[in-house]
């Protein structure tokens, strides 16, 4: 009854137009005062504060401020350059540059938007040019730009770890292979697309000095996931650190050896980055209040305990969470969505035995196909604004990669190994 | 410089609020950057962290992030759902505008009001380190969501007078 009181509130509130931090907070407050439960709202006020005070969740606008850094400074271009060098000889070599580059570009920038706009606004154009329709190459980009998400200094999944108390280390390890996966099907795809249009066979073999050239140039950007992830991996840094290590190694790519930002530029992208991150901080406390006030009355248990009683299998509750979540990924965006539903989900999954960084990278997995489903979604409208391509047309090509995710997605999900193979190897 | 110039011109006073929260922000994340750093340095090159460097980062991040969230409020940033209210005819949107904004309003006044009865309640607790009362980090509650307060109540006069709000995409 509280829970369906709380859902209604909010859900309201929400579509109302309300901006979320307030909304939680105004139904954390309103379903206390409708059942007038005893507690005092200090209590609801305290936990919102206190929420955001941890200092590794600094690591938050470190991250975002570090995206900003690379999208900005000429990291996207240089990726594209050196995955074209490599792998336009293939069939379909211009989407298949575009997925890789995305991948590549992901694992340094951790947004899917940044990754779709920094790429697409380079590809898309080429690929029409080469005779590829505009909306095959908008869905593309829209599908490819979420791939980096999954990457390692993924924000949701960070934003994941410090919601559900789950550790970092191993979540942005755990999206490697479903990352992979997603791409791997995305190329082959490609490939088939540019034989079958007969518009991109393949087959210009780049010279050995345009290799060198394009690899020396992405040389010093390459070296940031290695440093970062391997810095976390090695247990030498804390995400936390690794994220203040990954900035600087950002600022010094950025306006001393790329030099397409100037030092001018910076307190403008550091005011952005943590205005940004601010607004994703607030939800977090609020969340965090909302979530006390759940916890309190015992909601997750008695949700956990409904859910089996509808049956006692995990994949069951997989199948319902995974229906569940795609149809909040098609209303809201992946970091509300997430931070929103993780707090039901961690105690309901670990009564059925699962692992929360398995659960988490299903659940950041499934709320990012969110950002290419139509009505609404992050890359979807930044790839059809640059393809200049109505929602239609785009949509329609986005039917075939939508089952490739969903595909992608039922492996994640019931092939345990994909996503935990690394990080049961880092547990020993 | 990187100040926010709304398409809908403010007030004098609001813009030189505006603004002055805008340079603390970039202050206190340049702080954060520098404390980060140091700690991650006397960590790899002495193998021991700086004493003070949660208690401070803590206290830095909290401010950052209230006064952040003022900022994001001057701009209309904060993460919404518009599908719904986009849909609607002009004088239905400006009514469900300006009663959410109330709302809005409404909840930032009990996180000020509540938010300094916290402050009060920790100003005798100490900080283990930086011997500051625990309350001066709480304040950056009241204070952030007062501005906030400011600029909401900005946008319901201009709602009210029919004139067009900040609307700033969020993206993540």
């Amino acid at each position: 009854m509280v829970l369906a009181v709380i859902c209604l509130i909010f859900f309201g509130l929400a579509l109302l137009g309300m901006p979320l931090v307030w909304a939680l907070l105004l139904t954390a407050s309103a379903t206390i005062w409708i059942f007038g439960q005893s507690y005092p709202l200090e209590a609801i006020f305290l936990t919102y504060v206190s929420s955001v005070e941890p200092l590794h969740l600094a690591a938050v606008p470190l991250f975002i401020f570090t995206g900003e850094l690379i999208t900005h400074g000429g990291v996207g271009r240089r990726l594209i350059s050196f995955a074209r060098s490599l792998l336009s000889f293939m069939p379909g070599g211009l989407g298949v540059v575009s997925v890789t580059a995305c991948t590549m570009f992901g694992s340094v920038s951790g947004s899917a938007v940044a990754d779709s706009a920094a790429i697409g606004s380079i590809m898309i154009p080429r690929m029409a040019e080469r005779g590829y329709p505009r909306p095959f190459a908008g869905a593309l980009i829209a599908v490819g730009g979420t791939i980096g998400v999954l990457m390692p200094l993924s924000v949701p999944l960070l934003v994941y770890g410090f919601v559900g108390n789950v550790s970092v280390r191993e979540l942005l390890v755990s999206g490697i292979f479903p990352a992979f996966t997603l791409a791997f099907a995305l190329i082959l795809l490609c490939m088939w697309k540019g034989r079958s249009l007969g518009c991109d066979l393949g087959g210009e073999m780049p010279s050995r000095a345009e290799i060198w050239k394009s690899f020396v140039a992405i040389l010093p950007a390459a070296g940031m996931p290695v440093v970062i992830l391997g810095g976390i991996l090695s247990g030498f840094f804390t995400p936390t650190e690794a994220a203040s290590v990954a900035v600087f190694y950002g600022l010094i790519l950025a306006v001393l050896v790329y030099r397409e930002i100037r030092p001018a530029q910076v307190p403008g992208l550091l005011l952005s980055s943590f205005r940004t991150s601010a607004v994703v901080m607030l939800v977090v406390g609020a969340t965090g209040a909302l979530s006390w006030l759940i916890t309190a009355e015992q909601i997750p248990a008695n949700l956990a305990a409904a859910i089996l009683e509808i049956s006692d299998n995990k994949y069951v509750f997989f199948l319902l969470l995974n229906v569940a979540l795609i149809l909040v990924g098609i209303f809201l965006e992946p970091l509300p969505s997430l931070i929103l539903t993780a707090p039901l989900f961690i105690p309901a999954a670990k009564a059925f035995g699962i692992d929360p960084v398995h659960l988490g990278l299903v659940m950041v997995f499934n709320l990012v196909i969110g950002l290419y489903t139509p009505p609404v979604g992050g890359t979807l409208f930044v790839a059809a604004r640059i393809a200049r391509v109505g929602m239609v047309a785009i949509s329609r090509e986005l039917i075939p990669m939508f089952i490739i995710a969903l595909l992608v997605l039922f492996l994640v999900t019931y092939v345990e190994a994909i996503p935990m193979a690394l990080v049961w190897f880092m547990r020993g | 410089m990187f100040f926010h110039r709304p398409a809908t011109p403010e007030p004098r006073w609001l813009r030189l609020l505006g603004d002055a929260i805008d340079l603390a922000v970039v202050v206190l994340a340049g702080v954060l950057l520098l404390v980060m750093l140091a700690n991650v340095s006397a960590r790899v090159a002495l193998n021991s962290d700086i004493a003070w460097n949660t208690e401070f980062g803590e206290f830095v991040l909290l401010w950052a992030t209230f006064l952040g969230g003022a900022a994001a409020a001057r701009r209309g940033a904060h993460m919404r759902i518009t599908e719904l209210i986009d849909k609607m005819g002009p004088s239905l949107s400006r009514a469900v505008e300006i009663a959410t904004r109330i709302g809005t309003a409404a909840v930032l006044a009990c996180l000020v009001w509540y938010g300094t009865t916290i402050v009060q309640s920790t100003m005798e607790q100490e900080m283990t380190v930086l011997h500051w009362p625990i309350g001066v980090q709480y304040l950056a509650m009241p204070v952030g969501s007062g501005l906030a307060l400011i600029f909401v109540l900005h946008e319901i006069w201009l709602l009210a007078l029919g004139r067009p709000v900040p609307q700033e995409a969020f993206t993540d």
